[in-house]
Formats: C-alpha cells, structure tokens, sequence
C-alpha cells in the first residue's frame, strides 16, 4: 500500500528508524550507561555527561552529526565535525583546557616540597608497562603510546596525545581514562594498602613551609622555560597551562584568571565532550580493541599507583624527613581525586593524619609528568 | 612480533621513562635553586618596623 504513495514512501525510508541496527542500540544503552553513571553516581558529570549525549547523536542513522553530507554536489562537514575538525584534531581544546587547569592549580604545595616533582615521575610507570602490554596484545607502536598515556590519568593529555598518534582510538580512549579517573577512590585503595605496612601509612609529615607569592609568580615562568627547552613538543600543553598559572599568581589580570577557569573552560568542556563521543559509532566502537583498552588502562592506573608508592617508599631510605608513602599514589593526575584517596586512606591509619595538602604536591607533579610523557612519546613516535 | 618493533618499544621505554624523571628532577632542581636565588619574602626592617609600632 505504500507503493502507492511514493511521497509517503520517500518520507518512511528517509527516517532513521528504516536504517537502525543492533549495533545502534547496543550503543545507545552505552550513552545511557555513561549518563546514568554521571547523573546517578557522579562519575565525572562534567565531561561523562557530553560524552554520553554525543554517543547517542552520532549513533542516530541518517542524522548528519558527524562525517560530511553532501551539498549540491559539494561535502559539507557535519555539526560535530566541525566541532572535532577544529577543536580535537587541531588539538585546540585540549591546549585551551590545560589553560584551565594552570588558572585552577595552586602549585604551592609542589614548590614547597620540590621532592614530590620525584613521585610525579615514578608515578607515570603505568603509562610505559600498559605502552608494553598494548604491543603484545597486537597494537600497533603509536597506538600503544596513546593507550599508555591513559596510566597518567590526565583527560585532555591522553585526547591531545591520541589525536595525534592514533585518532582512530580517541573515543574508547578517553571514555577509559575518564571512566578509571572516576574510579580512583575504587581502584587506588587496595593497591596503596598492599604495598605499605600499617606503620608507614602512620608517618606524619611537617607541616609545609609557606611559599611566597614571588616564588609561586616565577615557577610557571621557570617551568615553561625547563620543559619546553627538555620536551619541545610538551610546549603546547605546558606553557598554556603555566600561562593559566600566571594569570592564576600574578593577581594581576584577574578578570582573565576568571575566563579561563570559567568560561573558556567550560565551553571547550562542552566540545571536547560531544566531540569525542561523537566519534564512538556502532562501527567503530564495537570491536574487540575497546574492550582491551579498557583493560589496559586498568593495568596502567594500577601500576602507576604502584610506582608512585614505591618511589616514595624508596626515597624514604635516604630522607631525614620521611614522607607517608600514600602521598606517591597521588602521582597519578587525577586532580584533586588522587590527593583526596591519599588523606582518606591516610586518615584511615590515623585519623588525626592530614595529608591532602602534602599530597597536591605530588598529584599537580603528576599532571606535568604526563604531559612531559606525551612530549617523549611524540618526540620518539611522530 | 618483530625484533625492530620491540627494539623500538624498549627504546621508546627506557627514553621515555628516564625522560621524564631527567625533567622533573630538573624541574626540581630549579625549583630549588629559585627558592635560593628569591628565597621567603622577609620583612624589610622598614616594615617589620610598622609592623611591631602597630602590634606595639
């Protein structure tokens, strides 16, 4: 009966619903998984929520989100690939996120005990065994790097990174280390009291020195100068968050201190969000290589909690002052959700044991340590 | 799995890896060297003067 009516016919055949298939649904219960969890749990509301939306729009048949339509003969990008051609793939937002960051970031805590900047280091070991694990289950050298970077637990370092090297695996990678960014109160625990002793996560720690607003005014100027010279490549992450720093600490341009915590922040949150939810199709999500990135950014949070409780234990050997090795696991990025498992745990052996400020150091250390190992990764890979 | 290919991961390990601690512990070393060089803000006698007339 329909034939009879071509009109109709045309309009019936033009809607999605002729054209969804298993793999669509399959994707959109993984949107509302990831909606719900952010919604519900509050895993990550901020970016789990875009994410989520931008499953579901670009697994929506026939609706012309990502990819190019055609227009009088002529390929026109679609709504959200403009978003990612010029926001992710230029590896704009991340840079601009970073800006963010430096504005939010109070890295006192760091100059006053320039030590922890040691945790910071140990604490990306994660991101080079994953790196090794990822070429023994078959990925290719780049894409192992990028599936790495998620052990540092630093959302736009890994989307920067993989943008670059494998864009391809962009949307399982973020959403894993996203996901496992949200896990760190569940993941971090167990590691952190199988690897110290009940008297070590009793150690207390003197209390910091204050620093002086010169000192917290010339670090983002020191910093971009010795990270930027060392990792050229770690200059686009680096010097726009010491630059978001400076505006921070020079007290000064407060009304741009303000635009880049705020709104610039939350704006490219908005993009870098659907963006990169925008690129986990049904085709090309659901595969095998999703499920083992997963598990791979597991290992690789995992070792890197374990790194950085070691390096602490270790540096413990040669220290006067002993640092509470719970502060090493706060290495890993996963600002300020790192620092706070280390004065949980920490109050834990000892309620009167207050860590958190002891652990910023390490846990802002850690953001600069992965965005030093992107730079290597890029350095050696690109 | 080739040889090149895993002489290349074990490269991009071992570089990558004391790549990293070579820049923090460079990044430290200049943090402390900053903290030698500008050191704590201490009160000038001038101030520390105002400072003890007006708790005086």
């Amino acid at each position: 009966m329909v034939e009879s009516f071509p009109l109709l016919n045309q309009v019936i055949v033009s809607t999605g619903f002729c054209c969804l298939q298993i793999g669509h649904l399959i994707m959109w219960l993984v949107s509302f998984l990831f909606i719900y969890l952010a919604i519900k749990k509050g895993f990550e509301p901020l970016l789990l929520v875009p994410i989520g939306f931008g499953i579901l729009l670009a697994n929506l048949p026939l609706a012309p989100i990502m990819g190019f339509s055609d227009h009088g003969g002529e390929a026109h990008r679609n709504l959200i690939q403009w978003f990612y051609d010029y926001g992710v793939a230029n590896e704009l937002i991340p840079c601009i996120i970073f800006m963010g960051v430096g504005a939010l970031t109070d890295f006192g805590p760091m100059i006053a005990n320039p030590k922890v900047l040691i945790l910071g280091a140990a604490a990306q070991l994660g991101v080079y065994i994953s790196f090794f694990f990822a070429i023994l289950f078959g990925f290719g050298i780049k894409e192992a790097a990028a599936i790495g970077i998620i052990g540092g637990a630093d959302g736009p370092t890994c989307i920067y990174l993989t943008a670059i090297l494998a864009p391809h695996l962009l949307g399982a990678n973020a959403l894993a280390a996203y996901s496992y960014m949200a896990m760190v109160p569940l993941i971090q625990p167990p590691i952190m009291r199988l690897l110290t002793t009940e008297a070590e996560r009793k150690i207390k720690m003197k209390q910091m020195r204050p620093v002086s607003k010169r000192e917290k005014i010339i670090f983002p100027l020191l910093g971009t100068v010795v990270i930027c010279l060392l990792v050229p490549p770690a200059a686009p992450l680096m010097g726009m968050m010491f630059l978001g720093n400076l505006f921070r600490e020079s007290g000064v341009v407060q009304r741009l201190s303000h635009a880049a915590q705020n709104e610039l922040l939350n704006i490219v949150t908005i993009f870098l969000g659907l963006s990169v939810g925008a690129t986990m199709n049904a085709e090309a999500f659901l595969k095998p290589q999703p499920i083992f990135i997963f598990v791979l950014g597991l290992v690789a949070f995992a070792f890197s909690t374990a790194g950085g409780v070691l390096m602490a234990k270790l540096m413990n050997l040669f220290l006067k002052e002993k640092i509470n090795p719970l502060i090493g696991s706060a290495g890993v990025s996963a600002v300020p959700m790192a620092a706070r498992v280390s004065q949980v745990e920490g109050q834990k052996a000892d309620k009167h044991n207050f860590l958190l400020m002891h652990a910023m150091g390490p846990n802002v250390a850690g953001v600069i340590g992965t965005a030093v190992a992107a730079g290597l990764f890029l350095t050696m890979l690109r | 799995m080739n040889d090149a290919i895993w002489s290349q991961a074990l490269m991009v390990f071992i570089g990558g890896f004391s790549g990293v601690f070579l820049g923090l512990v460079l990044l430290m070393l200049s943090v402390m060297a900053m903290r030698l060089l500008v050191g704590n803000e201490k009160q000038s006698a001038k101030t520390a003067g105002k400072g003890d007339k007006a708790n005086g």
